[in-house]
């Protein structure tokens, strides 16, 4: 049996899953990119920045993009995690905007994972 | 009735731009769960003033001693970094909102429009609002008016409108290149 110390550490886990699965549309992709001041100061908002370009210039539909807070790993920012319907929630780390270009085109267009570049 | 008053000057240093700081300012507000924010940036002494308001539930005079001394802390976001990257900085909280204002000795306005647009998906509880000033004039951005003068907000193509127009804006005012 779980002891209740091991149930809050799976709720802690769980939570930005469940939040993720909670705001997102049906069959959109989402993408979230980890604003802490760790990220912030990595350049996540460089990296923001870029998802909003490549997606807006492709004129990719059903994609949203939207700020989260640290993803767990602060040496490893910036991070986002790309949450398209029916599959798991991949979060890529160490981005940088000709990365984004990359996974939006890959990922987001061509449904293959950048796995260089995955957590 | 205000209950912490902190006021802290130092050397300023070259750092994070203040586009940067903005993001760790703005998302402390909606953290205290704001339905306003107001940003305001003043040109004054050969720099910046930037301060941001919120009318959110306020932060514990506890958790700011923690994000000043670099402990973990629930909330504070940056306020450290900013403190060691800033000439002067202050900040005022209550439970009826939060004032943090900050002295950039560079005018350096770049990135605004970009930090703005971070918050999108934060618009439809959180109003954001940002007032600046500057011998060149100025200029007023209230997000409560992005559907009547740039479009619809689920179009990512109206996000790209407000973060030229805000960052195009910011630099004809405050001097400096676009980026």
């Amino acid at each position: 049996m779980k002891s209740i110390a091991d149930i809050n550490a799976i709720r802690e886990q769980m939570k930005s899953k469940v939040l993720i699965r909670d705001n997102t549309k049906e069959g959109e992709t989402h993408v979230f990119v980890g604003m802490g001041t760790c990220g912030v100061q990595a350049g996540a908002v460089e990296v923001f920045n870029a998802f909003v370009d490549e997606i807006s210039s492709r004129v990719i539909k059903n994609v949203r993009i939207s700020r989260t807070g640290c993803l767990g790993d602060c040496e490893k920012e910036p991070m986002a995690q790309v949450v398209t319907p029916g599959a798991q929630p991949v979060t890529y780390v160490a981005l940088t905007p000709d990365k984004v270009k990359e996974i939006v085109e890959k990922h987001i267009l061509g449904g293959n994972v950048v796995a260089e570049y995955v957590k | 009735m205000i209950k912490f008053i902190l006021s802290v000057l130092t050397r300023a240093r070259n750092g994070m731009e203040l586009s940067k700081h903005l993001v760790d300012l703005v998302t402390n507000s909606i953290e205290a769960l704001a339905k306003h924010v107001l940003i305001m940036l003043t040109a004054e002494k050969g720099g910046i003033t930037l301060e941001v308001m919120d009318d959110g539930i306020g932060i514990k005079d506890e958790d700011v001693r923690k994000a000043l001394d670099g402990e973990k802390a629930p909330r504070g976001k940056g306020l450290r970094l900013l403190r060691e990257e800033t000439g002067s900085f202050s900040y005022r909280s209550d439970d009826r909102g939060t004032s943090v204002s900050a002295f950039f000795d560079k005018t350096d306005v770049r990135g605004v429009g970009d930090a703005l647009i971070v918050f999108w998906q934060e618009l439809s509880i959180t109003d954001i609002t940002l007032s600046t000033t500057s011998p060149r004039g100025v200029y007023c951005f209230d997000s409560r008016l992005i559907g009547e003068k740039y479009g619809d907000l689920a179009d990512i193509q109206t996000m790209v409108k407000v973060r030229k127009d805000v960052n195009y804006t910011l630099i004809n005012l405050f001097g400096g290149n676009e980026e």
